[in-house]
Formats: C-alpha cells, structure tokens, sequence
C-alpha cells in the first residue's frame, strides 16, 4: 500500500506554493528601498532671531562679552572633572580658571601641553543676550554666521540642566567649519541665562584636544550649583 | 469537508511538519530571545539604543560575547510565526468547542502582523518648531538623504536618494536633469577638514571643505555626521567632484540640466498633508517650585485652507491623517521665541496591538467557558 501525498496535488498548501510563499517573504525582508524619492515640500521660513537684546553689543566681536552688566550676587560652585587642575589666570572676570589635561596624564603627574584652556564667567541680566555672546566665541575662533545659521545653531543646541536645576545650552564649535580644524583653534562650553545672572562655561584649545574633553565640559556644567541672587 | 480533514491530517503527520512544530523549537526559540534581550540590554549600556536594536533584533547572526553566534530577534520572531501558522493550519483542530483557541491564535497572529507592519512601515520622525513657525514637513532622527531640488516659489521639488544607496562604486540617477553620480565614498560618520588631501582632487563643496576623514560611529547615533563624495555625470558636460557633508548649514548650488538645483546631504525630510504653526508653548510649573507640571503645545493645523485650533500636551498627543504627534522636549531661551519639538509618528499597523490583546483576552474567556460549561454539568451531575 502506497502512502498518500505528503502535500496532495491542487492544494493551496502545495510544495511549490510553499516555497513560493517563503520566497516571497524573503525578498521582502532582503530588499531595501532601491527607488528614490520625488516628493515637494513648501520651504521652511524660520523666523528671524530677534528679542530685546537681539540687536545690541558687538555681534562678531572677540574681545569683552557684549553690554556685560555687574556680576550678580551669586555664588557658583562645581566639582570637577578627573584631570582637571585649578590654574591662576590674570582674567579678573573668571571666577575659575581651569586646564583640561588627559586623565592619564593627570594622573601621572605629567604636564600636558596640549591642556584645554576651561573658564568659568558670571556676569549681570543677560549679558548681551544669547546671539552677541554665541557669536563672540564663534569670533575668536574665525567663525561667523548668518541670522539664519545663528537660529539653527540655537535651535539645535543641547539642553541642560545644573545641579541646581537653572536651565543651560551647551554651545559646540567642534563641528563647525571654518580653516584647517586639524590645526585651528575651537570652542566648546555651556551659557547658563537667567534675567538676573549670566554664566559661562568655556573650553577652548586646540580641535582635537577639545573634541576630546566635550563629555567631561559637559558634565562639568552638570554640577555647577548657582545659588542666588540675594535679595 | 471530509477532504479538508483528510489533507489536514495527512499534513498533520507527514515528517516534516512534525519536525517545524517540535516543541523543542519553541523552547529553544524563547530562550534565545531571553539571551537576546538580556545580552542586549547590556550592549545597549555601551554601544547605544539604536545599535543595539539594529544588531540584536534585526535578522542577522549576532555573536553574543564576540564569538557565540545567535539568530536575530526577527529572525527568531518568524520561525516563531511559521509555527504558529503551521499548526493553525495542519493541527489545530476544527471543533467548536475550540472556538476560543483558534480566536486566541488569531490574535497572537496579528500581534505578529502588527509586528511586521510597525518593522516595515512605521516611519518616527521630529518636528520642531518657535512660537509664530509653520511646520510643512517633519525630519528623520538619524536617517540621511542626498537631496538635489529646485525651488519653485514658496515649493521645492526634491528627488532624493535614500543614504542606504550610496555605496562605493554604485551609479545613481538624478532623472530630473539627465545626470548621474558615481559615488565613491559614504561615511556613517566623519571628519570635515578645509585642508586638502595630498594629491587629492578638487572637490565642489559649498563650505570649503577639502577632505572627509572616517569616524567611527558615534554611541548616539543622532550625534553622526556623514559624508558623501561622488562624480557628478553630465551628458556634454565634464564630470564634477563633489563632497557633501552633513553639518553643512547651506547647500550646494549646482547648475544641472541647465537648471539651477540644490545638493545637500541632510536627515531626510517627510512631507506632511497639512501644516501646523505653533500659536504658544506653555510650561507650567507646581506652585513655588522649578518642577514643570505639564508641557502644551498650542498650534492651528491647515489643510487645504481650513484650519482649526489643536492642542498637545504630554500624554495627549494630537492624532490626525494617520499622524502622531506627540510633546516630545521644548526649548525656551532668554529673548527669544519658545520652542516645541513634536516626535512625529506614522504606522499602520498601529491599532493591532490593541486588537490582538481584545481578540487574545476574549479568545481566552470564550475558552474558559466552553471548558466550564461541561465541567459544571459534569459536577452537578454527580
């Protein structure tokens, strides 16, 4: 007695059709999207960057932080990154002086000499606003923007928040372009803003060395505690 | 009837079905999703959210510890669905009283479906926008597009290959204009440099970049910034070198087809059917403290000329045209206009997660009492 069919003949559940199906299912799975797109879009329109400090100071400028006020009555504190050593400066305006050094070096009492320079800066009301401080940093190292790069650039700048909870903006230079970036100069650092107070966090050096150091300036600004201002 | 009973039944037996139903695949496949989601989980504390899932849960060989190889998520997650579908088919009986498991396996179905759509149609996108902006389009995470368009007025028309295509050696279309790229190199993350390499060619670059150097890929995948170099092929015209690099702020200006086109490498764009402009951003804090309570969006969607007023706020997203918008972060600075950023989401098969667990639970009570009945007569009786 012969045994029936394994899969009788004119079923949906064929051989055949099986293996048709899991090809099918394969080449599903295996193709990619090999056709390109054609679509229209209405161009975006970002507003204009523009509030009540908008226009004043030294946009572009590199020296001082535009229309600083007084120091605010505050007081900033932080703790400090592995690597990092305290050094005097003849900034009267910093309230920390700091060279960013690799741990390794830190650590085995060697000086680097590639050390990132990191300040700590707090100034009165809004010190210029935003625009004129961003642009200020991008001066001095050759950079420049246009209104609408000015947006984007504040439109993508990371959140934080400090220890104390006031709201910050991490500003990166790193990944702008402008020289050689292998030999030029860059800056990385955070702008803490409130109406009252103003502070900076800044790490300049050379584009290797800071692109480096960026997590640990990071999370520097993480732990400043700014307590203030006294009524 | 009697045929369908007959072919099922000698399905049911042949060896190779017993063979695909054996419990032991099922055991083995639940436990290599056990490895994968724990061995993941640990992956993702140092390679990032997304390289997790791509290696872990997509359809290769992952090697777990760097030498053990296991099957990816999807993959296991298929062989899991032909069983079921097997056994649908050849085993599970057509008997009224199993009713409920065959509702119960068909809602396990389409959770897998539902699976399957989300893997291969859901699109998650962003948008964000200051208060008075109008959002027509919103932007890929971390998916990347080289885009060549033409302005039209207030539109630009974009033909735009997905970054996936650009690989070495690979030639690609620009139909619109009649020209051609042969791409040479795509980096999923690099270096931008103005130098020129040593003997290097002169690249088309609207930034002044001269070189491209590979990076490896960064933790977060969003922090990537690739770069392109390709040929440029022009019927009657000579071949232009042109490097693309994602942080670019502007575009390249080409003139291609005797048009003046666009090129840039950007994260791709997604066109929506409506637009929204955020009226407000609200952030309301608990009274006497820096705690936000709640986050809400206020904006007017438009379409075809007739808007109305919408409100999202976290937890409440907005749902409409097939669209997700859900409160996703803000940005609120000194001076300027409030931010809103929106997580954007389109998947079809959205609502099967939600059916299958109705189907599964009503599939699993209908069971419950098609076994009671009989059980209590059967007490009662005695």
């Amino acid at each position: 007695m012969s045994r029936p069919p394994f899969f009788p003949e004119n079923r949906i559940f064929s051989l055949k059709s099986t293996f048709a199906v899991a090809a099918v299912l394969l080449a599903l799975l295996g193709c990619e999207e090999e056709k390109p797109r054609v679509y229209s879009e209405v161009a975006f329109k970002p507003l204009a960057a523009a509030g009540p400090m908008g226009g004043m100071g030294m946009p572009g400028g590199t020296g001082m932080p535009p229309m600083a006020g007084p120091p605010a009555d505050i007081k900033v504190t932080w703790t400090l990154p592995k690597g990092w050593m305290p050094k005097d400066s003849a900034n009267a305006m910093r309230i920390g002086s700091f060279a960013a050094m690799d741990a390794n070096l830190a650590n085995s009492g060697e000086i680097d000499p590639n050390a990132v320079d990191v300040s700590v800066v707090q100034l009165g009301g809004t010190a210029g606003g935003l625009e004129a401080n961003i642009r200020r940093w991008m001066g001095q190292v050759g950079l420049k923007a246009s209104p609408e790069e000015m947006e984007a650039i504040i439109k993508k700048a990371p959140r934080f928040k400090t220890a104390t909870g006031q709201e910050g903006m991490l500003i990166d230079l790193t990944g702008m372009l402008s020289g050689d970036m292998t030999q030029s100069k860059t800056i990385y650092g955070a702008i803490v803003q409130t109406e009252e107070y103003t502070v900076f966090v800044k790490a300049m050096g050379d584009f290797a060395q800071v692109k480096k150091q960026k997590p640990q300036v990071a999370a520097f600004c993480k732990t400043l505690r700014i307590e203030g201002p006294k009524a | 009837m009697t045929e369908t009973r007959s072919w099922r039944r000698t399905a049911a037996r042949s060896g190779l079905v017993k063979a695909v139903l054996h419990p032991a695949i099922t055991l083995v496949c639940l436990l290599i999703l056990f490895a994968l989601i724990f061995f993941g989980t640990l992956y993702q504390a140092d390679h990032g959210l997304f390289e997790a899932q791509k290696r872990f849960f997509g359809y290769g060989i992952v090697l777990v510890g760097g030498f053990f190889p296991l099957p990816g998520a999807s993959l296991v997650i298929w062989i899991l669905s032909v069983q079921l579908a097997v056994m649908m088919t050849v085993q599970l009986a057509w008997r009224v009283n199993r009713i409920g498991l065959w509702i119960v396996h068909l809602g396990i179905m389409a959770l897998l479906v539902g699976g399957f759509i989300t893997q291969m149609l859901a699109v998650e996108s962003q948008l964000t926008l200051a208060e008075g902006e109008i959002g027509h389009f919103t932007t890929a995470y971390h998916e990347f597009e080289l885009a060549f368009w033409e302005s039209r007025g207030d539109t630009n028309s974009v033909f735009a290959w997905n970054a996936e295509m650009l690989q070495p050696g690979r030639q690609l279309d620009i139909s619109p204009y009649g020209a051609r790229i042969t791409v040479h190199a795509y980096y999923q993350n690099s270096d931008a440099f103005t130098t020129k390499a040593t003997n290097g060619p002169h690249y088309l670059n609207g930034s002044g970049i001269g070189l491209l150097e590979q990076r490896k890929p960064e933790k977060e995948v969003t922090q990537n910034a690739p770069g392109v170099i390709f040929t440029l092929s022009e019927p009657g015209q000579a071949n232009r070198e042109v490097l693309l690099y994602a942080q670019e702020p502007r575009p390249l200006t080409l003139t291609l087809g005797g048009k003046h086109v666009f090129a840039q490498l950007r994260l791709k764009h997604y066109p929506l059917p409506f637009s929204l402009k955020l009226n407000q951003f609200v952030k309301n804090l608990h009274p006497g403290t820096d705690i936000p309570s709640s986050f809400e969006s206020y904006a007017d969607l438009t379409e075809n000329g007739a808007s109305r007023p919408v409100k999202v706020w976290m937890n409440n997203p907005l749902r409409t045209y097939g669209y997700t918008f859900f409160q996703a972060s803000y940005a609120q600075a000194e001076g300027q206009a409030n931010k809103s950023t929106f997580a954007v989401v389109t998947n079809p098969g959205r609502v099967l997660p939600y059916v299958s667990s109705i189907t599964v639970f009503a599939g699993l009570l209908l069971h419950f009492l098609i076994r009671l009945i009989p059980f209590v007569r059967r007490e009662t009786a005695i």
